[in-house]
């Protein structure tokens, strides 16, 4: 049983996250192959493999848990591989296009918002929640894109690790778990992409100063926090803003399905604290705001957006914790991890 | 160029989804026909004597047990057993009772029943053939998970008593289904053999003539 528990967590998990690291990765890994004359078409391409690195792992994890679903799908939730799927191919759109940060977050969050608000209707909706959709897609893809813009590609897909593992953690508590699994998969693979990227990133900086040992340069602290000839030259494949906007789409949807199919104690201020949390990261680094150079690196970043979603997640579980103490004892196991034959 | 290509999608898209119809239409309420009154002759469920349990295998190991509380409907059936007992029993999610709040929830939640957008289970007899004496199997359609598939269910006539409002009347039907068949397929393989397939219910039912308002 536990073999089979294995194989499964195995299948929903990291194979999925695996292929979201291989689609968002490989394109980082041919551009730090390249000589550095040759690498803006590779780095557009690994742009767009960075903005489908995400629904690709959400897509194959949601394929192995609950396997192919119709068109209309026949519980509403099920509509939530079509909408990946739908932002998958917006993002790549957008980002392989030669546009302002601003102009890829406006074309993103407006297509996006747009067809969630009409398409993306989850039980106990109404016309009030399905504005507050587009809303928050529009607003938290604003955020999200003036991370991007800040932040280097490996704070970027840290943070956005941190937030999706914070939503799959706050879906469990809400009696979601196969979601929950889903979104972790895609935490999984954003995290694993983040260290490919630092590493490519970190080996780059090595190799430009090995190249150039003789001629005095600049040296910078990078957005990463790591010092390196030019900040720039360390970055192989910064996110772009449309690729941003369109993970906090996809968060945006997720997090009002675990909202909508709710039976723990999860509040709506918890789903939408978490989806902000990388607000904090700009907090700390007002001047990026206006194009001055990062004070911070990615661990504080990351580590505050951590310490924000953490918060969350514990204030949601001690409540959840507290209301089924209160029901009754020793019958309250977790049914999840019992069925799982992790509790007994 | 391609300030035309953005433009156009500004504004098209949109366009396109505002014009477009809903891809949702209301799901099937079954609780629909608790609206609808007993017909003459019927009698009406009584929701504190009625109740289904459900027996599911964990793990391949122990039969689990949980219940559904205050099930409603009616019941036609000539007393003196001259013809099969039509039932229409509709049981409520919200009121499902396995003893842990938890599991009540997430029974409820969208991995089982999904009780946000399929509220009810509802089965409805089209017709029976005796089996002896006050016991019947009973053919009909049975709703879960918004999926109706025909079913037979054993049914016995318990016993013929007195309520406060007249003849009471009390049932025990049983019908084992696959719940693959209505589209709740989680533990079956993924995660493997966690819950079983076959799903085994037991409904106790008592009806008697409702009384007129």
């Amino acid at each position: 049983m536990l073999t089979e528990v294995a194989l499964y967590l195995l299948k929903v998990l990291l194979v999925p996250a695996l292929a979201g690291v291989v689609v968002g990765g490989v394109g980082v890994m041919l551009v730090a192959r390249r000589a550095e004359a040759d690498r803006e078409q590779s780095v557009r391409r690994a742009q767009i493999g960075q903005a489908l690195a995400a629904p690709i792992a959400f897509l194959a994890s949601f394929l192995m848990e609950t396997g192919p679903v119709g068109l209309p799908p026949a519980e509403r939730w099920h509509v939530l591989p079509y909408a990946v799927g739908v932002a998958a191919i917006v993002g790549a759109i957008v980002s392989s296009m030669r546009a302002a940060w601003w102009v890829q977050w406006l074309i993103v969050t407006v297509i996006l918002g747009a067809l969630a608000w009409k398409f993306v209707v989850f039980p106990a909706s109404n016309p009030y929640i399905q504005v507050g959709l587009f809303g928050s897609i529009v607003l938290m893809g604003l955020l999200w894109s003036a991370v991007a813009r800040d932040a280097c590609s490996v704070g970027v897909a840290m943070m956005a690790a941190i937030v999706f593992a914070g939503l799959g953690v706050l879906m469990i508590l809400a009696n979601f778990a196969s979601l929950g699994v889903m979104v972790i998969a895609v935490a999984i693979a954003l995290g694993v992409l983040g260290m490919a990227i630092g590493v490519l990133n970190l080996r780059e900086a090595a190799r430009l100063r090995a190249a150039a040992p003789a001629q005095p340069v600049a040296v910078e602290q990078a957005p990463g926090g790591v010092t390196c000839p030019a900040e720039a030259a360390c970055e192989l494949v910064p996110w772009t803003a449309a690729a941003a906007a369109t993970l906090a789409a996809i968060g945006c949807v997720l997090a009002l399905c675990g909202h909508a199919y709710n039976y723990g104690e999860v509040r709506p201020m918890h789903w939408a604290v978490v989806l902000a949390a990388p607000f904090f990261a700009l907090l700390v680094c007002k001047p990026c705001l206006r194009g001055a150079k990062p004070i911070v690196g990615v661990a504080w970043r990351a580590g505050l957006c951590l310490v924000v979603v953490l918060a969350v997640v514990i204030n949601a579980a001690s409540q959840s914790g507290s209301d089924g103490g209160a029901a009754g004892g020793a019958a309250d196991s977790d049914p999840m991890a019992d069925m799982l034959g992790e509790s007994k | 160029m391609r300030t035309l290509i953005v433009a156009s999608s500004l504004i098209v898209l949109p366009l396109l989804a505002a014009a477009s119809r809903p891809m949702w239409s209301a799901p099937a309420n079954a609780a629909a026909v608790l609206a609808q009154p007993a017909a003459a002759g019927e009698l009406t469920l009584d929701p504190v004597h009625s109740m289904a349990l459900f027996r599911i295998q964990h793990l391949e190991a122990g039969q689990f047990w949980g219940r559904i509380n205050a099930l409603s409907g009616s019941v036609a059936w000539p007393m003196d057993d001259s013809a099969a007992p039509m039932i229409k029993a509709v049981a409520e999610l919200k009121n499902i009772d396995t003893g842990s709040e938890k599991l009540d929830n997430n029974l409820k939640g969208p991995t089982f029943f999904n009780e946000k957008e399929f509220p009810t289970i509802a089965f409805t007899s089209t017709g029976g053939t005796r089996v002896t004496e006050r016991h019947w199997t009973l053919t009909g359609d049975l709703s879960l998970h918004g999926v109706t598939k025909p079913v037979t269910v054993d049914c016995v006539v318990t016993g013929v008593g007195k309520g406060p409002t007249g003849p009471k009347v009390g049932f025990e039907c049983q019908v084992t289904i696959k719940r693959s068949d209505f589209g709740m397929t989680w533990g079956i393989q993924k995660p493997p053999k966690a819950l079983g397939d076959e799903v085994r219910l037991v409904i106790g039912l008592e009806a008697d003539e409702t009384k007129a308002e």
